[in-house]
């Protein structure tokens, strides 16, 4: 009995390690708040840890840890209903465009992305982002998101060809 | 537009490359792990309960556990004396071997259902010479392949019915029998 807790414990600690620094990058780009996106990931691991010790049993802990951070977003979303992204980023003085390399070029080109990304209907701005913000693969978002990986492909690419169109890229 | 094409859109690459300098500084985490660390021993795992088998016996404890159950069993016991005595009280109820008090008078000559045993003509009769008897001699015995068939061929092409009689009746089959044992 000792063992099987000594050995969540050091599952839990392990998740942590592997996954806290992208956790951390898919609260960033979301929150655009880096202090408050640092006590969200803590919080994000704080209830992992709780649920197990609930008696949940965590199958995937990398997906889990993502549904949690997930459920968080949406949260500081709500409470800042109010708030549009624009005045969050001007009030954090956060922006991830400005922070990519010394080339301000690159850093002008993705912020026009990222405001491309910001038109996109939810469906397809959030699958879009799992994909080329976070890297995870269709079959990761699925099961974050409880969908089946082949319909998250194709609203992938669907939302890739909006967001073409959009930036007005040639094909 | 191919779906390839999609799937590897180079313009988010450039996102994808921005995206990756977001990172948390080795002090934040270390500090962020520590204060987990702190949280998950104050919170430890709960010991899962020991199994039933390993407890020792508790009478008390059993009984309450199944304070229903045994209830119920007292009270089925209880009715099922109760009706034993009612049973053994009262003439009026029947108990298996009683008579009823009532006889039911048929007519004569009807039958009161079908007989078990079958009528003489229904029997089959057993097979005459018993069973491992051969009424006819078995062709490979006697060889009347031969002569059977040409005399059936007579019979049919001649319209005399006597040939076909004597056809079907003439013993010539015991004679190419006989000539062949010989």
């Amino acid at each position: 009995m000792l063992s099987e807790a000594n050995n969540k414990e050091k599952e839990f600690g392990e998740a942590y390690e592997q996954y806290s620094d992208a956790l951390f990058k898919f609260i960033a780009m979301r929150i655009k708040d880096r202090e408050r996106a640092k006590d969200m990931l803590q919080d994000c691991f704080t209830r992992t840890w709780q649920a197990i010790v609930d008696g949940k049993e965590v199958e995937n802990m990398r997906a889990f840890l993502y549904k949690v951070a997930r459920n968080l977003v949406i949260d500081e979303y709500r409470s800042h209903k109010s708030v549009s992204l624009d005045e969050m980023t001007e009030e954090t003085g956060y922006e991830v465009a400005s922070r990519s390399g010394d080339n301000p070029s690159i850093g002008a080109e993705v912020g026009k992305i990222r405001e491309a990304l910001e038109k996109l209907p939810e469906e397809y701005r959030e699958v879009v982002s799992m994909r080329y913000i976070d890297e995870l693969m269709p079959v990761e978002i699925s099961e974050i998101l409880g969908e089946s990986a082949n319909a998250i492909s194709v609203r992938i690419n669907r939302g890739v060809v909006m967001l073409r169109e959009t930036l007005q890229i040639e094909k | 537009m191919s779906i390839i094409n999609n799937m590897n859109p180079e313009f988010l690459s450039k996102l994808t490359q921005a995206a990756r300098e977001v990172k948390l500084d080795p002090s934040e985490k270390a500090r962020i792990g520590a204060k987990l660390t702190e949280f998950v021993k104050a919170n430890p795992v709960p010991a899962t309960v020991a199994p039933a088998s390993a407890k020792p016996f508790s009478g008390s404890q059993f009984f309450g556990q199944h304070f229903g159950m045994l209830a119920v069993a007292s009270f089925l016991i209880v009715v099922g004396a109760g009706i034993v005595s009612i049973n053994n009280a009262n003439p009026n109820i029947l108990s298996p071997g009683d008579s009823t008090g009532m006889e039911v008078k048929l007519p004569a000559g009807s039958s009161t259902g079908p007989d078990s045993v079958a009528p003489a003509s229904s029997k089959v009769a057993p097979p005459v010479g018993g069973q491992n008897e051969l009424i006819y001699p078995p062709v490979w015995i006697t060889g009347t392949q031969t002569a059977t068939s040409t005399q059936v061929e007579d019979a049919t092409t001649t319209p005399d019915n006597s040939k076909v009689t004597t056809a079907s009746t003439t013993p010539t089959v015991p004679t190419t029998t006989r000539s062949r044992l010989q």
